[in-house]
This record gives C-alpha cells, sequence and structure tokens, in this order.
C-alpha cells in the first residue's frame, strides 16, 4: 500500500491538473464561440461593405497571415469571378446568401455571400485559423496553473508530512516499549483522529495488562500449589526407600500412589481451568442432551461411588424432562458435572447418598447435585469458588480447583451456580441454572468495554 | 525427645509424622491452629514443627501466641511460602529455621537434630556423659568406645536425661517425652527403662529422687 503522504499528493496533484485540464477545455470552447461571433460579423461588414470596383478591392497577395487571412472573391451578374483576394485558395461561390460552410481542398471555410446589384462578393475565413486562435488563448490563460502545480506539489508534500508527524511519534513510542510494558500511551498531544486510536490502543494495553497480571498470578498460584503435592511425593519416596521390610515398603508405595495421583489430579485441574479461562468453551457449541450427559458422567463414577458404599444417582422425574437440550460445549459442561459429582462424592461418608437431579421449568433447565457429606459454611460459599480456595475443617485433598473451573463453565454458559444447605439440612445442595434462552457461547468480559465517542 | 507437629496438608502430615516416628522422637500432629494451640496449653514439648497455611488463622499467628506466653521450645517452620520477606518475617516472629516445600526428609532430620541440639545448650552432635556416647544421628550408643546395645525406648530416655545431664525429671515428664498422644504408656514403664539402663551402665549413672523423678548425676 501507498504511503499516506503519496497518496495525498498524487491525488490533490492528479486532481489539480484534471480540473485545470476541464477548466482550459471550458475556456477553449467558449473563446471559440465568442471569436466565431465576431469573426461571423466581420465577415459579414466585409462583404455588404466592401466596393465592388476593382480598384476599390485590397491587393492581391500570396500569402499572408492564415489568422488574419479573409479571402474575398467577387463574381459578376454572369458568373464570372471578377475578383479574388489570394491565388492561394479558390473557393467556389456559396449556394446561397448569408453565411454557410465550405469545404474546401485542404480546409473548412466560413463564409459570408452577399448580393450586391447583380454582382456577388463572398468573404471566407478557414475555421481551423479560428480554432487555432481559441486554442492559444486558453492555453495561455492556464499555462499561470500549470507552473504552479510543481510548487503545490512541494506544497502538499511538506504540510501532510508534518501533519503525520503524531503518527510517526506514536509508532515511535510505541516501538521503544519492552513486551511487558502495558502502561497506557499517555500520549495528551493528539489530533482528535489519532486520539481516537490512541484511546483505543490505551483500552486494549489496559485490558492486556490485566490478562497478563492475572495470568502470571494464575502462574504463580499454580507452581505455589504444586508445591505441596510434590512435597508429599518427595517424603514418601524417601519413607519408601527407607523401609526395611517388605510390609513397610508394600505400605509406602500404596502412599506412594495416592500421592502421584494426587499431583497428577491437580496438573490435571490446572489444565482444565487454564483451558476454561483461556476460552476453550467457545469452541464446538451443539445441543446437548444434560440428563444424558449427566448419566454418562455418573456412569464413569460409578465403581469409584459403590467402592466406598456412597449411593450415585439420578432421581427419576417426569416423564416429558426427558432430554433438556441446551446449546453448549459438551466437553466443558462434562468437566462441570464431573467437578461437582467428584465434589460430592469426595466429601460424602461410606454409606453415604449423592443425588442429582435435572429439572426443566419455564424453559430453564437446572440441575442439582445434593450430598449428605460434611456441606460448606454459609460463611465460606462464596470464597470457595476462588481459585486453590480449600474450605477448613476436614482432612480430604483436593486441588482447590474444582468450583473454580465449574463457575468458570457455568459464566461461559451463562449460567449460575449457588450453594445451599443439602436436603435434609446436612451437606451441600449445588444448583447450576442454565438461563431459558442460550445465546451464543463465548466467554464473558472480564473488563468492562470502554465505548469511544466522538472527540 | 517430643515434637509437635502442625500440617494442615494430610498427605505431607503423615509422611513427615511417619518419618520422624521412625527417627524415634515422640510425635503428635496437628492439622489445625486451634488445635495447635490446645496441645500447646496441655503438653510440652522439645521442638515445633510449624506448617504457615493453616485454615483458619495463619501459622505465624500459633508462633507469635506460643511466645508471647512463654514458650521456649526451637521452632521450625515449614512452609511453601519461599520469599525472603516471609522468612524474615517468619524468623522475626520467634522462630528459630525456616524450610520451603518441597524438602528432603534427611535435610528436615537433620535441622531438627540440630535444634535439638542448639536447644539443649550443645554444640557438639554427639551426647558425651561419662564415659557414655550417644550418636544422635545414627541412633548408637557407645560405652567407653565400644558398642552399648540399647533398645528404642532406652536410647530415647538416655538422651532425654542426658540432654543436658544433671536435671531432676519427673516420671511424668520423662513419659510425655517418650510418647506420642497415641501410644499407650504402661505403668512403671519409665522405672523399668531405668531400671535397664542402670543394669547395662551402673546403679549411680541414673540417680532417683525419692518423692521427684530421676536425674544423671554430672559426677559420680
Amino acid at each position: 500500500m501507498r504511503t499516506i503522504r503519496s497518496q495525498l499528493l498524487l491525488g490533490l496533484l492528479g486532481g489539480t491538473l484534471a480540473c485545470t485540464l476541464v477548466a482550459g477545455g471550458a475556456i477553449y470552447f467558449k473563446v471559440l464561440e465568442e471569436s466565431n461571433e465576431l469573426f461571423d460579423y466581420q465577415l459579414r461588414q466585409m462583404a455588404t461593405t466592401l466596393p465592388t470596383t476593382q480598384t476599390g478591392l485590397p491587393a492581391r497577395h500570396e500569402h499572408g497571415d492564415p489568422e488574419e487571412e479573409v479571402v474575398i472573391q467577387v463574381w459578376d451578374r454572369h458568373g464570372r469571378l471578377g475578383y479574388a483576394s489570394t491565388t492561394a485558395h479558390v473557393l467556389p461561390a456559396a449556394a446561397r446568401a448569408g453565411y454557410s460552410t465550405l469545404a474546401g481542398d485542404d480546409d473548412t471555410w466560413r463564409v459570408y455571400l452577399a448580393e450586391r446589384g447583380g454582382d456577388r462578393v463572398q468573404v471566407a475565413q478557414s475555421v481551423s485559423a479560428r480554432e487555432e486562435l481559441a486554442a492559444r488563448l486558453a492555453l495561455r490563460s492556464l499555462l499561470p496553473f500549470l507552473v504552479m502545480l510543481p510548487i503545490l506539489g512541494v506544497l502538499i508534500y511538506a504540510i501532510v508530512g508534518r501533519a503525520l508527524t503524531p503518527l510517526t511519534r506514536l509508532a515511535q513510542a510505541l516501538g521503544r516499549r519492552s513486551p511487558s510494558d502495558l502502561q497506557p500511551l499517555a500520549e495528551r498531544d493528539q489530533p482528535p483522529e489519532l486520539k481516537l486510536v490512541v484511546a483505543a490502543m490505551d483500552d486494549l494495553l489496559l485490558r492486556l495488562d490485566h490478562a497478563l497480571h492475572s495470568q502470571r498470578a494464575f502462574v504463580a498460584d499454580a507452581a505455589h500449589e504444586l508445591r505441596s503435592p510434590l512435597t508429599a511425593l518427595q517424603l514418601q519416596l524417601q519413607l519408601a526407600e527407607r523401609a526395611t521390610d517388605d510390609l513397610q515398603r508394600a505400605t509406602a508405595f500404596t502412599k506412594l500412589h495416592q500421592r502421584l495421583d494426587r499431583a497428577i489430579h491437580l496438573v490435571q485441574q490446572l489444565l482444565t481451568a487454564a483451558r476454561q479461562e483461556g476460552g476453550a468453551g467457545e469452541a464446538a457449541v451443539a445441543p446437548v442432551d444434560l440428563l444424558e450427559l449427566t448419566r454418562a458422567c455418573i456412569g464413569e463414577r460409578y465403581d469409584q461411588a459403590s467402592a466406598r458404599g456412597i449411593d450415585l444417582g439420578i432421581v427419576e422425574t417426569e416423564a416429558d424432562l426427558e432430554g433438556p437440550r441446551l446449546t453448549g460445549n459438551a466437553d466443558a459442561l462434562r468437566i462441570l458435572i464431573g467437578n461437582l459429582l467428584d465434589n460430592a462424592l469426595r466429601y460424602t461418608a461410606p454409606g453415604g447418598r449423592v443425588d442429582v437431579t435435572v429439572t426443566r421449568t419455564d424453559g430453564e433447565i437446572a440441575l442439582q447435585v445434593a450430598d449428605d457429606g460434611i456441606g460448606i459454611a454459609p460463611t465460606e460459599r462464596e470464597r470457595v469458588f476462588d481459585r486453590f480456595y480449600r474450605g477448613a475443617g476436614h482432612a480430604e485433598w483436593g486441588s482447590g480447583l474444582g468450583l473454580s473451573i465449574v463457575r468458570s463453565v457455568a459464566n461461559a454458559h451463562r449460567a449460575t451456580v449457588t450453594l445451599d444447605d443439602g436436603p435434609a439440612g446436612r451437606g451441600l445442595l449445588v444448583t447450576v441454572r442454565f438461563p431459558r434462552s442460550q445465546g451464543v457461547v463465548g466467554r464473558t468480559p472480564t473488563l468492562p468495554i470502554v465505548h469511544l465517542g466522538a472527540p | 525427645m517430643r515434637l509437635l507437629l502442625i500440617e494442615d496438608d494430610p498427605m505431607i502430615g503423615d509422611s513427615i509424622a511417619e518419618g520422624l516416628r521412625a527417627e524415634r522422637y515422640a510425635l503428635d500432629w496437628v492439622q489445625d491452629s486451634r488445635a495447635a494451640q490446645l496441645a500447646l496449653v496441655t503438653d510440652v514439648y522439645d521442638l515445633l514443627l510449624l506448617d504457615l497455611g493453616l485454615p483458619g488463622r495463619d501459622g505465624l499467628d500459633v508462633l507469635r501466641q506460643y511466645r508471647a506466653c512463654g514458650g521456649q521450645a526451637p521452632v521450625l517452620i515449614i512452609t511453601a511460602r519461599d520469599s525472603t520477606t516471609d522468612r524474615v518475617q517468619g524468623l522475626d516472629s520467634g522462630a528459630d529455621d525456616y524450610l520451603v516445600k518441597p524438602f528432603d526428609l534427611e535435610e528436615l532430620f537433620a535441622r531438627v537434630r540440630a535444634l535439638l541440639r542448639r536447644g539443649a545448650g550443645r554444640a557438639q552432635p554427639d551426647i558425651v556423659h561419662r564415659g557414655v556416647t550417644l550418636r544422635l544421628t545414627a541412633h548408637e550408643a557407645l560405652l567407653d568406645g565400644k558398642p552399648l546395645p540399647l533398645s528404642a525406648r532406652e536410647f530415647a530416655l538416655l538422651a532425654v536425661l542426658l540432654d543436658p545431664p544433671g536435671r531432676v525429671m519427673s516420671k511424668a515428664l520423662l513419659e510425655q517425652k517418650l510418647y506420642g498422644w497415641n501410644e499407650e504408656v504402661e505403668s512403671n514403664t519409665v522405672d523399668v527403662y531405668v531400671h535397664r539402663l542402670r543394669k547395662k551402665l551402673g546403679a549411680d549413672f541414673i540417680r532417683n529422687v525419692r518423692g521427684v523423678g530421676y536425674l544423671a548425676p554430672l559426677s559420680s
């Protein structure tokens, strides 16, 4: 693409040149028209006033200024050519009296024929001579403009260059920045057009800065959180190495496996969290049968639940609730349901009960997971959604990411997550409500979008 | 030697406890700050292992309160917080050492030994008293340079009495230092071990102060 400067230069100069040429054409035709009238009048005057006697007529001449040249011919009553002002051009007599245009051998002639008492006087003038005159006049009036064109070009070049300096300055300011420097540009002295760009860029930088900060915080938190399972793993490995008999060693290895599972679980949850927050939920949006998906998730956890004697199942609802569909990302929703089920199973004592319901009322679809485990104190119910927050008062280990991921997926589906006491006043009831009309699933903006008004 | 471990992570706590018990320390493990405060009021410990990121109250609060109430035992902070500020704050709040997770079990043991040694006012790694040498790192006992076979409890009791020697200690205190909460303490158990040690080291190595307790006198 051409530079703005050359675009403006070529455009403006070309435009000026075109206008000048059009003006030249107009002047040419106007001059031609006016001079035609004038010359015609002159022809007539000559034809009607010239003396017809031989002596009164101007002397013959062979060559003269073609522009000035007027061919005068006089025929007598017998039609003989009595006089011709030049021998260079011999024109026939016009067919009738008055103005007419005659085609000569090499030119076109404008003629006036006057009948004066039997004699016919014809005065003729070359049309090309007239046109030449008009063209010369038009050109002469345009000349100053054509001389001005290069000067105009230099002026345009300089002014545009000057007007573009703030843009260059902005580019330099951006170019000097390090990738981590996301402070606003703070370019105050900008023309209104650029102010919009700078404001939009500042807004983008601000959002980038926030995103980068939260990413950094996430990475720092993640690294911190990895210490605990790794510490547990390292310590247990060393205990296994120090085991003196087979029984001790077997016990140590069982524990080692548990600790490894925990580390793997945390890494997987970290990956899931990063994916969900990174907007992976935007992909693959399709109609999802929530009930079917829930059944599949429960099926995957049947062994785990039955091993601990926990009664896990779906509470049967009315038949017309078969297949409540919503628009969403099946993988993300599977993670949401899976996390809720895992939490319920983890915090429910052996022999406990976990009930799942999927209901639809007025088009709103609700997923509920109720357990009779230890529950979450009302004061902690908002904080448990924070990343890496773990509730107090239980010996279970977890990544601290489960509910944070649940909320992240729910947000992407414009769903709400609420925590309440379990049905019997014990345990926890988690409700995820998907709204009636599901729009396009996307990431909810974490920052308000700044709308730019006119300057 | 009786240790208190304050650690909320069940797996880390389990492994540390198992490791230290295998090193023949009597160890109690609590998982939150309230239980820690209760334990510190009811029992006397030779060393505290403190995790800072506790649910409820922060570990540093537990430490400050313990020191404010006159607690003298050395405190080793075990935490994932590794910034210089955190270390400085921990040490200035009354801790004696700082260990960042993840750490090596051997290093933990070495630091525990070092802190207990300093707590007893001793610079040498071994306890030497009247011809008896206790090598705490290797759990070996020597009598006049020759190996002295001792059971784990005998070794532990001797270490308590000799570190430092010359203090009269009640039977109840000795029991506390030898047994954690969930270990069964049979009656007369201290008497039995003292009896066995006297047989191996001579009757005057450990003396009975009637109605008060036992001591390992500085000289015969």
